[in-house]
């Protein structure tokens, strides 16, 4: 029966007029009580019934002559034409207003393209797309009753009609041929998208074309069912195929809704013809293609080859293929966690799942990330390169970072809140323009940390300009740069992640003497032997010297001993631990003087800067006492009449061995004539005839045991000397009992200016004289007559015992 | 805003070719004829004195119905945008309304405003009516049931006795009459599927006479049935056909202070006048004598001059109509009132 209700209705609408009646006639008598019974299951009116629709078939218009017509007669193919259907589906029968006159349907009054083959099934009207060339009321076709029919002239449920027309691979093919693919689903169509009007096939698990698009009703372009410029379409199921490829916004996923930032990407979507979301954004459809996409599973809409739909957007990026990190070249065979190798991922891909990470992220404090240690590791592809151990501290100081802006940290691993770093505060797997993929020259990535270590670096350890020196690693300082010749961020050995030697040092001096040795790389500057105490031995220990604690002590009440030379903002000398490392409870060492970092603009054995450079220089930053010596006669201003080297406590003290040197100690000036005491020799070798100095006539108190009653932290205090010239409690008169070759005492003012005093005032002064101050030594004996006896002391005549005292004796 | 009367065939967006071959009888072999004048006894001029018509950046689309208040203000049913359009008594666009309150529209097909003031609105896509009183009331809704078979009730009008006892609500998809008591809230049902008396095939619109008698039109009927205040089927109005007197697919239908109805039909694009007891006076012409034509006429309503409000689906608009004298009742001067959302007239 459907069979001849169809072929009814094909021939009717082939007829003419007359052969139309006939035909109307005998369908009406014929099939249609039957037909309608049967597909409608309504009572049916014959003529009338079909006249429903067939408007060109109501009577009254084959007699126009005989009838007040309201109406033209209709043409005969009206019953294809919109406003047949609108005559019902205006809400007069059934409201289809917002669907089918709504503002997307599907298309119709156009011819098929040329390529597109329409069924003869699905016949056209003038060659053109019609209501009718989809619809007819009696296909029969499919399942449907009168309630929920569309009247489809083909079943639709697996898309058969819509592919009747778009039938090429671009829509059908599935993904090899660039096409979402169509069929079975592992899930039922989400509720969300059947609300919006998507149909799924009779399983709802069957993806069809209307599982997208809704021919009619759509509110979206492309008779989108949702809307596509946010991807709420395709996340809408793709959120519930792979929820654990779609957590946008999370690490290590392709960002997605978010506006597209640069003019590449702009252009790269406008090359792909794809599109782009509300405000430019970037949405799925920027680079998958539903239709016409690049084959492959993802249905993209450029070739991953070479990875070029990532870099059309980051052309940035580019430099990376090729390099090591371009997987292709070094890791070819390797796969991600989906199974692919690089050649098959793209370059890109390899490590970008766009998704989801490609690699499992192992996640360590130095690489919170994960993205590094997936490879650089023991038994991974990068292996050999894993970087550990690491050598450079991470646990960063909040003054080492503040202002530092250019590198990215990380928080610290059980501490969010601390910022430390970690392999990509320092490396860009992207980078190529530098050594290591580090995002900078490797010095300047040091100096973005440690610009104050390499504000004062000088020419004097830059190697830079000598490739012929190699360090521990053989590479030369063009190679490692100037901070990586002597320390390595990675696998360093020894105290400051040492490898500028083969052998890491075993104590802070080693640092110095690895190179400055007989056998060194600097032996051309070969250290002298060091006679000032030094190592954890020494019994003189740097107390954490700083101007804070020093400066007061010597300075204390002595407001006219003009520091004005100094140097304001100077730093203290570092003391070290016995591992090298700066320690405040540490001893001298090379690096306490020295400053392996500095040099710049300064020659003098790149010696530390002070807040004491000025006459007294570096020694006066932990021997602030002999501070003094600048309102003294043995100041640098007089010394330099008579000596050429007044540096550091020079002409007599020396820290390292200078020629003539007694072997031990670090006196450095003339010594006295052996014949004199030993407490006289420091002094008599320039105050004796002969010297640099003025003579003065060695006085030796009489020979008998002497006790010094009064100690060092007395104000009276006078030492005595042993036989080999050290202070002693007891022993003898030497010129230090009375003499202050360094000046005067802390407390002691001097009315004048010693910066412009001449010679005369300052000696009429006596600054080289202690004052006397009882008890002490001389009072001890000489009770009242001390006095008498200590100011003529050098005078025999004068210092005779008075009668009394003799008789008393 | 009221435009100058002169109709436009072009609809943007509108598939128009077929409604042209309509209109030209072109294609129909043998009959290439225009439809003739009428009888003049059966001739109603009319004129279009002015439309109404939403902002062109945001026009209706595929209106149904309109109503007026006391005010003169004008209720259109824009469905397909689930919105209501109103319009200032001097014709100008006032403003879309979505929502009457928390209660959102959808599809709303069917306007009436009552004696009352009070704006009824079937709310089609949500099978209830709303009532929007004046005064800034809040507004009501009557919930309406799906039929035995579970198919939703389908509301596509409302029309409200003048003592507001009772409403008339056609069912469409259903087939059959609900009548709503308002006093106590209850419904009760006429008609079924059928083509008999008392029966339905998709009622549409529904009109109250001045007698109490109640006329609902059949979109595939073809015809306006007539029901008494006793709920006795009281005969019909017009048969199917396309000649004058017939329906081929009535829409909107009104009744003037005669009691005579006026039945508009989208297909043939005419508004016809009956006699109460269903005979044809005849159909609104124009200077020619032929029918006029609107564009897929819906639903109609009167204003207090007489004036005749249809609705043009097609040309998204309404046409305001002046009738002849005879056609022309005078009606009780207005009283303004405000509903929800809206200021109080100063």
């Amino acid at each position: 029966m459907k069979r001849l209700l169809s072929q009814f209705s094909v021939l009717s609408s082939q007829f003419s007029v007359s052969a139309g009646r006939l035909a109307l006639a005998l369908a009406l008598v014929t099939f249609l009580p039957f037909t309608a019974r049967a597909q409608v299951g309504l009572q049916a009116n014959s003529a009338r019934d079909c006249a429903v629709c067939h408007l060109n078939w109501v009577d009254s218009f084959q007699r126009p002559r005989q009838a007040v017509l309201l109406m033209d007669p209709p043409g005969a193919g009206v019953v294809s034409e919109s406003d047949a259907c609108l005559g019902c589906h205006d809400g007069g029968v059934g409201d289809d207003r917002h669907r089918v006159w709504g503002a997307h349907s599907h298309v119709t009054g156009i011819k098929p393209p040329p390529d597109m083959n329409v069924p003869r099934e699905l016949p056209l009207k003038n060659g053109e797309l019609a209501c009718r060339t989809c619809h007819t009321a009696h296909s029969g076709q499919g399942p449907e009753t009168l309630a929920t029919t569309v009247f489809l002239r083909m079943r639709n449920d697996t898309s058969q009609l819509c592919v009747a027309c778009h039938s090429s691979d671009t829509y059908t093919g599935g993904t090899e041929h660039g096409s979402h693919p169509l069929g079975k689903m592992s899930l039922h169509l989400p509720a969300d998208l059947a609300s919006a009007g998507a149909h799924a096939g009779s399983d709802r698990q069957t993806l069809t074309c209307q599982s997208c698009h809704e021919p009619h009703g759509s509110r979206e372009d492309h008779l989108l069912v949702l809307p596509a410029r946010t991807s709420q379409l395709c996340l809408t199921c793709h959120e519930k195929l792979e929820t654990t490829l779609w957590q946008a916004g999370q690490e290590h996923v392709h960002p997605v809704n978010v506006p597209l930032s640069t003019p590449a990407q702009h252009q790269a979507i406008q090359a792909m013809n794809t599109r782009v979301g509300d405000d430019d954004r970037l949405i799925c459809l920027s680079c998958h293609k539903m239709h016409g996409a690049h084959g492959g599973s993802s249905i993209l809409a450029q070739t991953v080859t070479n990875s070029q739909i990532c870099i059309d957007c980051h052309p940035e990026q580019k430099p990376t293929l090729g390099t090591r990190h371009d997987l292709r070249v070094s890791a070819p065979d390797e796969q991600d966690q989906f199974g692919r190798t690089a050649g098959q991922s793209g370059p890109c891909g390899a490590c970008h799942g766009v998704h989801k990470a490609a690699r499992p992220l192992v996640t360590s404090p130095l690489d919170p990330t994960g993205q590094c240690f997936t490879c650089h590791r023991e038994g991974e592809s990068a292996a050999k390169a894993t970087g550990l151990p690491f050598s450079h501290p991470t646990n960063l100081s909040e003054s080492r970072l503040a202002g530092q802006q250019k590198l990215p940290l990380y928080a610290a691993a059980g501490t969010p809140d601390q910022k430390t770093f970690a392999c990509l505060t320092c490396h860009d797997p992207h980078q190529t323009g530098h050594a290591h993929f580090l995002r900078s020259e490797p010095t300047q990535i040091c100096a973005t940390c440690h610009s104050d270590t390499l504000a004062g670096f000088g020419p004097q350890h830059d190697f830079t300009d000598r490739p012929e020196l190699l360090n521990g690693r053989g590479q030369n300082a063009r190679q490692a740069g100037q901070c990586g010749f002597c320390h390595g961020v990675h696998n360093a050995s020894g105290p400051a992640m040492w490898v500028a030697t083969p052998t890491a040092p075993s104590n802070p001096n080693g640092l110095c003497t690895e190179c400055h040795s007989p056998k060194g790389m600097a032996r051309d500057v070969e250290m002298t032997p060091l006679r000032h105490p030094s190592g954890p031995t020494a019994t003189l220990k740097l107390p954490g010297v700083d101007q804070a604690t020093t400066r007061p002590a010597i300075n204390a009440g002595q407001a006219p001993l003009a520091l004005e030379q100094d140097t304001p903002g100077g730093s203290s000398l570092p003391p070290y631990d016995s591992h090298g490392r700066r320690s405040a409870d540490g001893f001298v060492a090379c690096g306490s003087c020295h400053d392996p970092h500095g040099g710049k603009g300064v020659s003098d054995h790149m010696l530390r800067q002070t807040a004491y450079a000025g006459e007294a220089t570096l020694c006066a930053a932990c021997h602030g006492e002999a501070l003094a010596i600048k309102g003294s006669m043995h100041s640098k201003r007089l010394l330099s009449q008579h000596f050429e080297d007044t540096r550091n406590c020079a002409p007599c003290h020396a820290v390292h061995e200078k020629p003539g040197m007694p072997p031990t100690g670090m006196w450095a000036a003339p010594l006295g004539p052996e014949t004199d005491p030993a407490a006289f020799r420091q002094c008599t070798g320039c105050h004796s005839p002969g010297g640099s100095a003025p003579a003065v006539t060695p006085t030796i108190h009489p020979a008998v045991p002497m006790a010094n009653l009064v100690g060092p932290d007395m104000p009276g205090w006078m030492p005595l000397y042993d036989e080999k010239g050290r202070v002693s409690t007891t022993g003898t008169i030497g010129c230090g009992t009375c003499h202050l070759p360094h000046g005067p005492l802390s407390g002691q003012g001097l009315p004048v200016n010693v910066a412009t005093a001449s010679i005369e005032e300052l000696r009429k002064l006596r600054p080289m004289v202690r004052p006397y101050v009882t008890p002490n030594v001389c009072s001890s004996c000489h009770g009242f007559d001390g006095l008498r006896r200590y100011l003529y002391y050098h005078h025999p005549t004068r210092r005779q015992p008075l009668p009394q005292e003799e008789g008393r004796r | 805003m009221i435009a100058s009367a002169v109709s436009s065939w072009t609809v943007p967006g509108f598939r128009h070719t077929a409604l042209i071959a309509l209109i030209a009888g072109i294609g129909f072999a043998g009959a290439a004829l225009a439809v003739e004048p009428l009888p003049a006894n059966s001739r109603i001029p009319a004129t279009i004195v002015a439309t109404l018509a939403a902002p062109a950046d945001d026009p209706m689309h595929m209106p149904t119905d309109v109503a007026l208040d006391r005010a003169g203000r004008a209720y259109v049913a824009d469905g397909a945008k689930d919105r209501i359009v109103i319009f200032r008594p001097d014709g100008s666009f006032d403003r879309a309304v979505r929502a009457f309150g928390d209660l959102e529209l959808k599809r709303p097909v069917g306007l009436f405003v009552d004696s009352s003031d009070q704006l009824w609105v079937a709310d089609s896509g949500n099978h209830r009516v709303i009532i929007v009183p004046p005064d800034n009331r809040p507004p009501t809704t009557i919930d309406l049931p799906a039929s035995e078979s579970g198919r939703p009730f389908e509301p596509t009008d409302v029309a409200v006795t003048p003592d507001g006892r009772r409403a008339y609500i056609p069912d469409n998809d259903n087939h059959r009459l609900a009548i709503r008591h308002n006093a106590t809230g209850t419904l009760s049902f006429l008609g079924r599927f059928g083509p008999g008396l008392g029966q339905f095939r998709w009622p549409f619109m529904v009109a109250i006479a001045p007698d109490g008698y109640v006329y609902i039109s059949e979109a595939i009927g073809a015809r306006a049935q007539r029901l008494s205040p006793q709920d006795r089927w009281a005969g019909q109005v017009g048969r199917w056909g396309v000649e004058l007197g017939q329906l081929y697919r009535p829409k909107g239908i009104v009744i003037d202070g005669h009691g005579r109805p006026y039945v508009s039909d989208s297909t043939m694009g005419v508004v016809q006048v009956f006699n109460p007891r269903g005979g044809v006076i005849g159909a609104l012409t124009d200077a020619t004598g032929r029918p006029f034509k609107f564009q897929h006429p819906m639903g109609m309503t009167f204003d207090a001059s007489g004036r005749l409000y249809v609705v043009e689906l097609k040309a998204n608009r309404v046409a305001i109509v002046s009738l002849p004298p005879a056609f022309t009742i005078s009606q009780p001067a207005a009283q303004p009132t405000t509903r929800p959302g809206e200021e109080a007239p100063q």
